[in-house]
């Protein structure tokens, strides 16, 4: 195990990859020492604050069959999850879902959230498309209640009713 | 000359200008650095026939990278039309823009689409209500990468949800010569708005010039992120003022001396390297906005901010340069470009 760059004591638990420039920077540190830095909110020497790091490797490294984990890829672009680990990028919108939990949670890492609350999208001009949006939409909110993610089904049903009323105003 | 260098928008005396930005996606094609360059090719044609031709996006120009060679790319990176990711690229890529430059579209960058609207002054409400509209427009034309809880989806998912990233550019030498910069910007990264430095190069600040940018991308309405950094940015301005008003107030003559210092090395120098002069053109800035020095003004140091980098310095001198040759040629059209200045307002004062 690499030991934390601060203390050089502890085993380095907390990876940060701080990504700037489209360059990636890794810094290895013991728990503590990641909380006595402060991590997201660190003021360097010049006055500049880091950009938002993105800590999926601590998760991978930390679950059983890391490997088996980097492995995994996406089955529309092929992009494999180790790639993406190395690199912040997807490969295509599919990969959404097929690595939907480990996204999900570095979404709710790096934003504190992972539900998207703000503009609505969905091609206007074809109804057929507005039809088949709301099919998916019903769908979608029979699993969150199941689910029990009632804000999510509260910005689904929102979005049901915008497309369900007589659109005055151009907008979704 | 774009108009983001204009320096005459809302807040001039410490905003430079102002950025918004969406990343938007089409849902049928890989990302594009893990597209085919024919997908490449399907991405641009398709969006470049949908921007040009949809009711209600004014005139655009679209401009292929492909086209165009490295200094002409660095060119417009420069003017703030494109990113340096595009320059990096190959196949099919560009930008798609309004006449005067002010509203854009980058095609093939990180993702298949970046809305950019991009104007002088701090106008984040305003940018963000055009660029929307624009957005809507778009949006009819193109089938978007979009999921009912994730949002819009993106390259990065860092980016995902809302695909807004709001910059502003700040000059705030009041807060380096107090040496409060590190409490007021930690203050504003707590508050979701991270910083920069200006050119984002490197990690080393130049010119007392900053970029401000919301932190997250999810989580809030694109109103609430533009709001809250609208009234972020808004709080360091008034944190600069007030640290200028003290500078003034304790400090006015060494503050006088040091502007009057960078003038004559300006007007003297013989070679001068880019952060050379972004460091002096800030002792001249702080100078103008605080009415202490007027041989030239905002829009002057604006448009050599602009001239004095790589491409643009190679394109006025008609060739490529060598790093020693571009530090001369910099002192040479910066001292051109005063003296101009200085004989024009003389012919306006003798009519």
């Amino acid at each position: 195990m690499t030991p934390c760059e601060h203390c050089h004591t502890s085993p380095a638990t907390v990876h940060i990859t701080q990504i700037s420039n489209n360059e990636a920077t890794v810094s290895h540190l013991c728990e503590t020492c990641a909380r006595e830095k402060g991590i997201m909110v660190e003021v360097r020497q010049e006055g500049l604050l880091p950009e938002i790091g993105i800590d999926i490797q601590r998760q991978a490294q930390a679950a059983p069959g890391a490997a088996r984990e980097d492995a995994r890829e996406c089955s529309h672009c092929h992009t494999k999850f180790a790639e993406f680990k190395a690199t912040g990028k997807l490969g295509c919108p599919r990969c959404y879902e097929e690595f939907e939990k480990d996204i999900a949670s570095m979404l709710a890492q790096v934003n504190g959230e992972h539900l998207h609350k703000g503009k609505r999208y969905s091609r206007r001009g074809a109804s057929l498309m507005a039809g088949a949006d709301l099919d998916k939409l019903r769908r979608e909110l029979a699993d969150a209640i199941g689910r029990e993610e009632f804000e999510l089904a509260a910005l689904l049903r929102d979005t049901m009713r915008g497309l369900q009323a007589p659109r005055t105003d151009g907008k979704n | 000359m774009p108009p983001w260098l204009s320096g005459n928008g809302p807040d001039s005396d410490v905003v430079l200008s102002t950025r918004v930005r969406l990343a938007r996606n089409l849902a049928h094609h890989q990302f594009p650095w893990r597209a085919s360059l024919f997908e490449r090719t399907q991405v641009f044609e398709e969006t470049s026939a949908a921007l040009t031709a949809c009711a209600g996006c004014g005139s655009y120009e679209a401009v292929a990278f492909g086209n165009l060679d490295k200094r002409q790319q660095e060119f417009l990176v420069e003017e703030g039309l494109a990113s340096r990711e595009l320059t990096s690229g190959d196949g099919d890529r560009g930008i798609v823009h309004d006449r005067n430059s002010r509203v854009g579209v980058m095609v093939n960058e990180e993702d298949h689409l970046r809305l950019v609207a991009l104007d002088a002054g701090l106008r984040l409400r305003e940018l963000w209500a055009e660029l929307d509209a624009l957005d809507d427009t778009v949006g009819t034309h193109l089938d978007y990468a979009f999921d009912n809880r994730t949002g819009f989806l993106t390259c990065r998912p860092a980016n995902a949800g809302t695909g807004l990233r709001v910059s502003v550019f700040v000059h705030l030498p009041g807060l380096a010569l107090t040496r409060s910069l590190d409490p007021v910007l930690h203050a504003a990264s707590q508050m979701g708005v991270a910083t920069k430095s200006f050119f984002g190069e490197n990690s080393s600040v130049t010119g007392n010039l900053f970029r401000l940018s919301n932190g997250a991308a999810m989580g809030s309405s694109e109103s609430q992120l533009v709001d809250n950094a609208d009234a972020v940015v808004r709080q360091v301005i008034e944190f600069e003022r007030k640290a200028r008003e003290r500078i003034l107030a304790d400090a006015r003559l060494e503050l006088t001396d040091k502007i009057c210092r960078s003038w004559g090395i300006l007007c003297q120098a013989k070679l001068l390297t880019v952060d050379e002069f972004f460091n002096l053109s800030s002792a001249l800035r702080v100078g103008i906005e605080c009415n202490l020095f007027d041989k030239c003004t905002l829009a002057d140091l604006n448009r050599l901010t602009l001239f004095v980098l790589p491409a643009h310095l190679a394109t006025w001198c008609g060739k490529a340069l060598t790093p020693d040759e571009c530090g001369e040629a910099r002192a040479s059209l910066v001292q051109t470009f005063f003296a101009r200045n200085a004989q024009e307002t003389k012919l306006d004062e003798n009519g």
